[in-house]
């Protein structure tokens, strides 16, 4: 390989992040949750394990889609999904507390929150599930 | 080129290759049911080490036996392996153990239990925890440990590295209220001091001690303030409990000549051996965080009235920008701690004659002469150190750091000469390389 075509590879290893660009991210709860919107730093105190109860009691079953986690704290911290794994080595290993629950996509998030009223995920779509209601949106 | 192997290296290397490959939706991930949940997992570092100054060891922590000698590629202060199993009992109920492996006080590899408490949390403001516990006094989370979690390669070791009294068997209560757009964050806790410092080819281990403090914490989306208060105060301190009787005799043959002010010094400081017996630090700490600029500030005052008592200071600083995997870093850290000024006059004349119950008086003052400024040297430390470094996340659980550090030290007791002995001045430049991960 040139020298010349190294450059993107470098400039793309450098620059790289994690994580597909969705269209618009949205955070969602179960219907009978008791919760009809969540602010920005509502969401962030759940997803970053500060709160661990939702706003009208009972504990936070939180949910990650792990193809979606670069891109939904980029836009709900603005941090690279590298500064979020040291954030979460450093509770885990201090016993604050335990890292969310990873699902592989969105279906099984949506699965998950129709399921429980407790939960509260992040997916790539607004759901068809009528139990899934979504609390904050984050665009692109 | 020397080369140290400890005997956990290839332990280390093959978890570390697990933890570069491991799936990333691990059988012990919480289930979001009420079942007991059980989980395990880990963490390490691989790192070496290298400076070129002579009669010199380089080490993270005063607690650690041995350092990083000149011209030896030395994988032993930074490597870890850290073990942790937690268990999700109720959804107010957890257990957690963690076991960590690293150069211990005696050079040996064997684990040692930082953590390990029953956890109850019967609402979103009120924590309890119970069983071995951590000071918290780190910014960067309550362990000097996790390599993964920090940005360079190991805490400050100008100031971290003399607080090695930092796990304790008791309890901790926190409560957490809403404030602003943040968390107001208050933690107290005390029980049972665990730790050990090694000077001067010895260890000293605080055998019976109690620690106790408090923390307030406001955690907001870009900026952190940490306000910490602690104390370590030992009821046994067998370390200058041979110099006691020593002074005691040194006071009663001033008594006996009518040196009163020397008797009154030396009886002051037998006395201090057995009655003062408190470590304290008050730190106040700042982290701020917007896109991929990071900033951390603190600062601790030291205080000990333990003999031969000192008083001092501690800052750090580290300034980091993220690009992508790429995070460069600066570091700027320094400490200073000097032994209490109080007079002991033992420069004066000793009288010629002396009656028969008085011969060994010219003996103890001689024998104090020589000692009393060692003793007092061994507490006198005063060190600067600089460093630069790039944090690489080489996976989403791996990083590696390559860390470049200047130390200036007038006086240090984190350094060691080749002897085991505290030392200084010394200048140096050591060079770091870290390979981080968790799993």
């Amino acid at each position: 390989m040139r020298i010349p075509a190294l450059v993107p590879v470098l400039l793309a290893l450098l620059l790289s992040t994690q994580g597909a660009a969705a269209e618009e991210l949205v955070v969602i709860v179960h219907r009978d949750s008791g919760i009809s919107t969540l602010s920005r730093e509502q969401a962030s105190h759940l997803f970053l394990g500060r709160v661990k109860m939702l706003p009208p009691g009972g504990r936070a079953n939180v949910v990650e889609v792990e193809p979606l986690r670069a891109s939904f704290y980029r836009r709900l911290l603005g941090r690279e999904i590298a500064e979020i794994n040291a954030y979460w080595a450093r509770l885990q290993f201090s016993g604050r507390t335990q890292p969310p629950l990873r699902v592989s996509d969105s279906a099984a998030a949506v699965a998950r929150v129709a399921e429980d009223p407790q939960a509260i995920a992040f997916v790539d779509a607004v759901p068809d599930d009528p139990r899934a209601r979504v609390v904050l949106r984050l665009g692109p | 080129m020397l080369t140290v192997i400890p005997r956990c290296l290839a332990a280390i290397a093959a978890t570390a290759l697990c933890a570069t490959s491991a799936a990333v939706y691990a059988e012990g991930q919480p289930a979001a049911d009420a079942d007991v949940r059980w989980s395990v997992s880990g963490f390490g570092t691989l790192g070496a080490a290298w400076h070129a100054a002579d009669d010199t060891q380089f080490r993270r922590s005063v607690d650690q036996r041995r350092g990083t000698r000149a011209n030896e590629l030395d994988f032993g202060i930074d490597s870890t392996l850290g073990l942790q199993v937690h268990g999700a009992l109720t959804p107010q109920w957890s257990v957690l153990a963690q076991a960590v492996m690293n150069q211990g006080r005696h050079g040996e590899w064997g684990p040692h239990l930082v953590w390990g408490f029953v956890k109850y949390v019967p609402n979103d403001w009120l924590e309890l925890r119970a069983g071995r516990l951590v000071t918290d006094i780190y910014l960067d989370g309550d362990s000097r440990h996790v390599g993964y979690a920090y940005t360079a390669v190991r805490p400050y070791a100008d100031v971290y590295g003399r607080l090695t009294y930092d796990n304790f068997d008791g309890l901790d209560a926190t409560v957490q209220h809403a404030l602003g757009d943040g968390l107001l964050r208050f933690k107290l806790f005390g029980g049972r001091t665990r730790g050990s410092v090694f000077l001067n080819d010895r260890e000293h281990p605080v055998k019976v001690g109690r620690s106790f403090g408090a923390t307030l914490d406001w955690i907001g989306p870009e900026l952190s303030l940490k306000l910490s208060w602690g104390n370590m105060v030992t009821t046994r301190n067998d370390i200058y409990a041979p110099l006691r009787p020593v002074l005691q005799g040194v006071a009663e043959g001033a008594h006996a000549l009518g040196d009163h002010r020397l008797a009154a010094q030396a009886s002051t400081l037998a006395s201090e051996i057995a009655n003062s017996n408190r470590i304290g630090y008050l730190g106040a700490a700042l982290a701020w965080e917007r896109g991929p600029l990071s900033l951390q500030l603190m600062g601790t005052d030291m205080s000990m009235t333990v003999f031969p008592g000192f008083e001092g200071w501690g800052a750090g600083a580290t300034a980091a920008y993220r690009m992508g995997r790429w995070k460069p870093y600066v570091t700027w850290s320094r400490s200073l701690l000097d032994p209490k000024d109080r007079p002991f006059d033992l420069d004066r004349p000793i009288p010629q004659e002396l009656p028969p119950p008085l011969a060994g008086y010219p003996v103890a003052v001689g024998h104090l002469r020589g000692l009393y400024p060692t003793i007092t040297g061994y507490t006198r430390h005063d060190q600067t150190t600089i460093g630069a470094g790039v944090r690489y996340d080489v996976a989403e659980n791996v990083a590696l750091k390559l860390q470049v550090d200047r130390i200036d030290a007038k006086r240090s007791s984190t350094l060691l000469d080749d002897r085991g002995y505290v030392t200084g001045p010394r200048a140096l430049t050591v060079f770091s390389a870290t390979l981080d991960f968790v799993f």
